[in-house]
């Protein structure tokens, strides 16, 4: 059910955004480290995924993404002489952003940064465990430039959790992406 | 458009410093000490543990904003001293005044709550299981897991028993066992 609305959302938003002139739509793919926040049972890992932005304002653009990321185990030995170790899991989200530019003289020129904020279908599978399928959120701010015509390099710095109910599952992902605007 | 960016800011924060917000909430690990050693012996055919959580300082930090628990484990070296190759599985009641006479009364009394641990012959090969952590959080049963979350959330206090094969004689040792538990708490 929610997987379904948010990918009506998102066609929706790349619908009504493809249907103006002059939107500017891209390809991108990101990867870095992804933290677990105030989670003992699963350490650093990875995070990689893709971006579709499309530019629907000067100071609006919806992005979709596929992320996933894979998490560092857990080792405890609970004061016994066996070391134990748990899988930290691996989240797969999609889902669509709302990024807000800033700064740079025009679209293709100047430093930006762009405060940013999304929803997503999140899922977290961990051996031994059900997986958590449900409905996540992400904020954070990057800081984007053109390196050639086209193809802009941008620095994140996000915050992701998926909501299980009334508590959540946190981590903050900071990201090095590359996109190709091809409109 | 710098009113746009601040709302976005403010709805943020808000969201962030809201009381009892779902997202000032963590996954703690806290561990209860199973005694060291303990036997499951072949003339009952198993073994009984009072459990109480408020043992714990994990659990006490942070038993007012419990939501839930996001993952367990039951941990430990089991070695057969003496039967044939066999399995053990734990059971639970919550309540923790509840005795039974035998394996076969517990079986039928209590929930099953993880296993079964498959262990070798005391002569032969497998005599000595350490199960790993991930295997042994797939080992847990969803009737008796959902008991285990709900005396978690309640009082904390409870009884299990480990149980041998039902109809064998086993002399089985634990050392080293844990009961795992990840809280799902507000901070």
């Amino acid at each position: 059910m929610r997987r379904s609305v948010i990918l009506t959302l998102l066609a929706l938003a790349l619908g009504v955004s493809a249907a103006r002139a002059q939107t500017d739509i891209g390809i991108g793919a990101f990867g870095g480290l992804s933290i677990p926040i105030a989670n003992d049972i699963s350490t650093q890992g990875s995070t990689f995924g893709v971006r579709v932005p499309a530019r629907i304002a000067p100071w609006l653009t919806i992005e979709a993404f596929y992320a996933s990321s894979v998490l560092g185990d857990a080792e405890e030995d609970f004061g016994g002489p066996t070391t134990f170790t748990r899988d930290g899991g691996e989240t797969t989200a999609f889902g669509a952003s709302a990024l807000f530019p800033f700064g740079g003289s025009e679209f293709g020129q100047g430093l930006r940064f762009f405060p940013f904020v999304g929803l997503g279908s999140y899922s977290l599978k961990r051996d031994g465990a059900d997986d958590i399928d449900d409905l996540g959120l992400n904020f954070g701010l990057g800081i984007g430039m053109f390196v050639m015509p086209k193809l802009t390099l941008d620095l994140r710095g996000e915050f992701a959790a998926i909501i299980t109910d009334d508590t959540s599952q946190k981590f903050g992902n900071a990201t090095l992406g590359a996109t190709w605007y091809i409109f | 458009m710098k009113k746009l960016h601040v709302l976005i800011l403010g709805v943020a924060l808000l969201g962030l410093t809201g009381a009892d917000c779902f997202l000032t909430s963590a996954q703690v690990l806290a561990t209860f000490d199973l005694p060291n050693p303990f036997t499951i012996p072949a003339t009952t055919n198993m073994a009984e543990l009072e459990v109480d959580l408020t043992t714990i300082d994990e659990y006490q930090d942070h038993k007012d904003k419990l939501k839930g628990l996001t993952d367990l484990a039951i941990l430990g070296t089991f070695t057969n001293i003496a039967g044939p190759a066999g399995t053990v599985d734990v059971y639970i009641s919550a309540d923790h005044n509840a005795n039974f006479a035998n394996a076969a009364a517990v079986i039928a009394g209590a929930t099953k709550l993880w296993g079964p641990v498959s262990i070798g012959p005391s002569t032969g090969p497998g005599n000595v299981v350490t199960l790993g952590w991930d295997e042994s959080a797939a080992l847990f049963n969803s009737a008796g897991k959902q008991i285990l979350i709900d005396e978690a959330k309640g009082d904390g206090h409870f009884k299990i028993w480990t149980v041998g094969t039902p109809g064998g004689t086993y002399n089985i040792r634990v050392d080293d066992g844990f009961i795992v538990l990840v809280l799902d708490a507000g901070v």
